[in-house]
């Protein structure tokens, strides 16, 4: 046995010592599997199932090196991807707000809409003349002037 | 085998199953889990197949030995990890069987699965450094060398850690003594 001696105490207390380690070796020599367990192990161990083991894992180790190969492969295009985006990003958000109506007010009567109207074909005389005899209690937007 | 030839895996697991299985024992008793431990022995052999550099220095068992090794220590790493309950008392039954191998009694089929349990629990009570030292040192008769080419350790790594693991064994099994 091979031990190593440096900075063992073994002035003081040598025999101690020694019996300790003898018993420390014997503890692990205990823990061990028998000459029997191990037959047994050997028996049971079927090369078939190693093997299919060992392929199995050999397949799994490179479908999984496949995907790193391929995310290294795309890492430097993530920046021009990126600006793609962006691009792209920006041209729809001003499609959107182009097509978009324009704000209007909620409360606005359709009457309303039709007098002020910039592209009606009444003259602003009309309209005029149209606010200046609208019935206040009765502008409920449905109704006309009468 | 490096084509990943069947046959010649098989001869090699033929040739070596048994040296791998026996180290493996060393670590572990529970025959399941030397199962398990040699099959995952001869999947990493047999991946790592195309890093292995043969050589007169290195032979293909100092290689599958380093293999075997690592394999032990990251297994006993998990089970450390895993949480088993390493302060767990001992019965009076464990005790006695103790001191009787300590005195040197032979110990009858029972007691020697006793203490074999015994033995397994109050060496889980070592970090998985020292149970890896201790056990090259004990069982394979290894050189500093040895285990620093095994286990991937300086030279003087190995002699601290067996210093230190050696110290722990004894305050271990002192109060059996």
């Amino acid at each position: 046995m091979s031990v190593p001696k440096a900075g063992i105490d073994t002035k003081r207390q040598p025999d101690l010592n020694t019996r300790l380690d003898e018993a420390g070796w014997a503890l692990i020599d205990t823990s061990a599997i028998t000459e029997v367990e191990l037959n047994a192990v050997l028996s049971r161990l079927h090369l078939r199932r190693v093997w299919a083991c060992a392929v199995a894992e050999r397949e799994r180790q490179q479908f999984s090196s496949m995907w790193q190969a391929l995310i290294l492969a795309g890492r430097p295009a993530v920046p021009i991807l990126a600006t793609v985006a962006l691009v792209l990003a920006t041209w729809w958000w001003i499609g959107i707000a182009k097509l978009s109506p324009q704000v209007t007010d909620a409360h606005e009567s359709p009457w309303d809409r039709v007098a002020f109207d910039r592209t009606s074909i009444l003259s602003d005389d009309d309209v005029l003349t149209l606010v200046m005899n609208w019935p206040v209690a009765g502008r409920s937007g449905l109704e006309g002037p009468r | 085998m490096r084509a990943g030839d069947e046959r010649a895996f098989s001869q090699l697991f033929e040739r070596h199953s048994t040296f791998v299985a026996r180290l493996v024992g060393r670590f572990f008793a529970r025959t399941e889990d030397v199962e398990d431990l040699v099959q995952d022995v001869f999947t990493e052999a047999f991946l790592g197949l195309g890093r292995y550099r043969g050589g007169q220095d290195r032979s293909f068992v100092a290689w599958l030995k380093r293999i075997t090794v690592t394999t032990c220590y990251d297994a006993l790493r998990g089970e450390r990890a895993r949480g088993t309950d390493r302060t767990e008392a001992l019965s009076h039954r464990e005790v006695h069987a103790l001191e009787g191998l300590f005195q040197g009694v032979r110990p009858t089929p029972e007691e020697s699965t006793i203490l074999r349990d015994t033995a397994a629990k109050l060496l889980a009570r070592l970090s998985p450094a020292d149970r890896l030292v201790l056990t090259l040192l004990s069982s394979e008769a290894a050189s500093v060398r040895d285990i620093a080419e095994m286990t991937g350790w300086s030279a003087a790594k190995v002699k601290v850690r067996a210093y230190r693991a050696r110290r722990t064994l004894r305050a271990l099994v002192k109060p059996f003594v």
